[in-house]
């Protein structure tokens, strides 16, 4: 367990952080701009988010690398939907929340989400088992802390409370509680998490540099499987990273080639 | 003549008033990773359509059966769930056997039946209380919705790019999301409200 | 720093205007309203106003030092936005909300997405966003109500609740004069008739989208009524109610978000105009067109690239 933990900790660098799901690749935006209005529903989206998001991840890693890509994407929704539909059912049952129309409509829709799909199919698929764990808790704590920060954001600012308790505070900006204050928070983050990135990013440089160092001689023992699976992990990281920043540079320069 | 003016105020209702993706963030994801692949557009919009139009009236059909129209709420969920994954499947097998050498179009396929937005159609319609014709027209709404917004997001995200006054921290993704942000503002104007709220 | 949102869009009818000159301009038209608001509110408006254009000023000012970017204020934008949201409010307005508005507009719209030249109107939005937040606090005229010709209810209202007053020469010169409650710069429509007619002289161009504009909110009140007045009486009221003909002169002709073909331009009012009627009539809201004009600024490119002689086509022909 060890030697897992710098592992874990690049991933969760690059996968959460440097290119976090939510803010830099723009994925599972549906819940957080419409049912995230306080921080109830912000936990139990996130909680809902990462379980649907792990356990699919290990299943696709475990057991579907030889089906077809097209079926693949389904049974992404029925696992999903075996998943959330008894948790629901259990919610409303026997806890006796109430859970308000939005998150119940909302919390279904987390089975065809964009995150989990794009996760599965592009890590992992292609990867071990371990692997696809560590990319998917690391995915999942990613967009769990954006969807935290803004639900607290837009209960604390949209309606003057936090986790239901009222603030007393003198002006609420009732906007925010709205899906557009959701993208205006989302943009302001985004712009911050870009402010930080060139710090994040030599942080994380350092951290893989540092590390084959002290790896080198253990890759020759028997324990080299679990290097090769953070080092492959990384591989894919950094293709990811590859493919957001081809993302990026065509949305910022789509047009000059057309031109 | 009260048959098309109810099937019109669906649809307007659908497109403009609660503009699904940008009153209630149902399929953005999708509308706003479309803003890199404009190539995409044509093909992606026709087959969200056909999904929500498809998907939309199988569940409306089957949640007028007493067994079903019972059910719990998660129980629905997962009967809308399947027909769903069923139709897409479906879609999938026609495509291979089609045109079993597209490849791009077969990873459309995936996009454009698995998202949020053709998953909320038949609760919309069942929130709603939509008879057949409606939910079929909600449908089509529900696409021409999506197009709406995609091309709204996806022009903008040129003019965005093409601006170089934009400070350097609010390049790509942030200056986007306050974009889409403003534009959903904007639908604000129509009802003052957002969906399921 | 030339900007080259004003490059594009001035290039064609003259050879180079400045930010300076073009927000000079909108500045000496705002001026005016505002002196007849202070004339028919008081001093609470150059409060109001003041707030306004020193939390806009102010807001730029920090945005600048936390980019590090040096700031100055020659283009004149913020002061322009801050007056422009300013006079778009009524008098009574507590004073957080022209500070949200002018903060939100400045910081959310105007610095991020690219300055003088950003695809939104900061002004506009500024509006919408408060518009959202208070609408009580927006939407209410009770200072020196007393004084006006329906009390405090506004002509938005008056329509809103399907009513039409009579229209005879007294108060038709006091709805055209603005003695009506409403918002403190936009009630007049005799003085927005005179900005226009500077604008005319200045930018003749640009009141080809005013132009569309309002004839799609007449032909819509005409066809459509919201009261049970005549249709003339309904024309009249429409356009006299709310900021929708200070929108026409000033918030769709902004240099940055009007299109460049004499056509499009026609087009772009058209479709803000008719979606500012729509609202009136679907929302909950007294006075969207702030609403219609970010929206029809959202639509304004995708407008572009579909209709012959944008963008589309000239690359095609550029290709041939």
């Amino acid at each position: 367990m060890k030697e897992q933990t710098p592992g874990f900790r690049v991933s969760f660098l690059k996968s959460a952080v440097l290119s976090n799901p939510v803010l830099v690749q723009m994925v599972g935006l549906c819940p957080a701009v419409a049912a995230m209005t306080n921080v109830r529903s912000a936990v139990l989206i996130s909680a809902v988010l990462c379980l649907d998001l792990i356990v699919t991840c290990v299943l696709a890693s475990a057991l579907m690398k030889r089906i077809p890509r097209a079926v693949r994407v389904a049974l992404y929704l029925g696992i999903g939907l075996a998943l959330i539909c008894p948790l629901l059912y259990f919610i409303e049952t026997y806890t006796l929340m109430n859970l308000g129309l939005s998150i119940k409509v909302y919390l279904p829709l987390l089975a065809v989400n964009a995150v989990t799909a794009l996760h599965c199919e592009k890590v992992a698929v292609k990867n071990p088992v371990r692997t696809a764990f560590s990319d998917a808790a690391a995915v999942g704590l990613g967009a769990s802390i954006v969807f935290l920060i803004i639900g607290t954001l837009r209960e604390v600012l949209g309606s003057g409370a936090f986790a239901g308790i009222d603030l007393d505070l003198p002006i609420s900006l009732k906007g925010l509680s709205l899906p557009f204050g959701c993208f205006i928070l989302l943009g302001f983050l985004a712009a911050a998490l870009q402010a930080f990135s060139p710090y994040l990013r030599q942080a994380q440089t350092r951290e893989t540099d540092a590390q084959p160092a002290q790896t080198q001689p253990a890759q020759t023992d028997a324990q080299d499987d679990l290097w090769s699976d953070i080092l492959e992990a990384e591989a894919v990281s950094n293709e990811r990273l590859a493919a957001l920043d081809e993302f990026t540079e065509r949305l910022i320069g789509g047009e000059e080639d057309a031109q | 003549m009260k048959m098309i003016s109810t099937l019109l105020i669906t649809v307007l209702y659908t497109v403009f008033v609660q503009n699904l993706v940008m009153s209630a963030g149902l399929g953005m994801s999708e509308a706003i990773r479309l803003a890199a692949k404009p190539e995409k557009f044509r093909s992606l919009a026709v087959m969200i359509t056909a999904f929500s139009v498809i998907t939309g009236t199988i569940c409306g059909g089957l949640s007028r059966i007493p067994a079903i129209a019972t059910l719990p709420f998660a129980g629905r969920a997962a009967v809308y769930g399947g027909v769903l994954a069923a139709v897409y499947l479906i879609a999938a097998l026609l495509l291979a056997l089609l045109k079993p050498q597209d490849r791009r179009l077969r990873s459309t396929l995936g996009i454009a039946a698995l998202n949020t937005l053709v998953y909320a159609v038949p609760f919309l319609n069942e929130f709603a209380a939509y008879s057949f014709a409606e939910s079929l027209f909600s449908g089509l709404a529900a696409g021409a919705a999506f197009v709406l917004a995609a091309a709204v997001i996806g022009q903008g995200a040129k003019l965005l790019a093409n601006n170089s006054n934009i400070p350097p921290i609010f390049r790509g993704s942030p200056a986007l999301f306050l974009y889409v942000g403003l534009i959903s503002l904007g639908f604000l104007g129509f009802s003052g409200t957002s969906l399921f709220q | 720093m030339p900007d080259s949102a004003t490059k594009r869009t001035e290039g064609a009818q003259k050879p180079y205007v400045t930010a300076l000159q073009l927000f000079g301009d909108y500045l000496l038209m705002l001026l005016v309203p505002t002196v007849l608001a202070v004339y028919y509110y008081g001093t609470r408006v150059l409060a109001v106003a003041g707030v306004s254009v020193g939390v806009a000023v102010l807001t730029e000012a920090i945005f600048s030092a936390v980019l590090g970017r040096s700031y100055y204020l020659r283009d004149l934008t913020s002061l322009y936005t801050g007056l422009c949201i300013a006079l778009m409010l009524p008098a009574g307005v507590p004073f957080y909300v022209p500070a949200l508005a002018a903060a939100f507009a400045v910081a959310a719209v105007k610095m991020p997405l690219g300055g003088s030249g950003a695809p939104i109107m900061p002004a506009a939005a500024g509006f919408a966003f408060v518009a959202v937040c208070f609408r009580a606090e927006v939407f209410t005229y009770t200072l020196r109500a007393e004084q006006k010709l329906l009390g405090a209810q506004s002509l938005g209202a008056l329509l809103g609740g399907g009513n039409a007053m009579r229209l005879n020469a007294a108060n038709l010169l006091d709805v055209l004069g603005g003695n009506v409650a409403g918002p403190m710069g936009t009630g007049c429509g005799l003085l927005m008739l005179a900005c226009g007619v500077y604008l005319l002289m200045r930018r003749p161009r640009a009141l080809l989208a005013t132009a569309g504009f309002l004839g799609a909110c007449m032909l819509w009140a005409a066809i459509l009524p919201r009261s049970n007045g005549g249709v003339l009486t309904n024309i009249v009221l429409e356009l006299c109610s709310g900021s929708l003909l200070f929108a026409s002169i000033f918030l769709v002709t902004d240099h940055a978000t009007l299109p460049a073909a004499r056509l499009h331009r026609v087009i772009y009012g058209v479709l803000c105009g008719v979606l500012c009627m729509a609202m009136r009539r679907s929302g909950v809201f007294e006075e969207p067109v702030c609403f219609a004009i970010v929206l029809g600024n959202a639509l304004r490119p995708v407008l572009e690239s579909i209709l012959p002689g944008g963008e589309r086509t000239q690359r095609k022909e550029a290709r041939a």
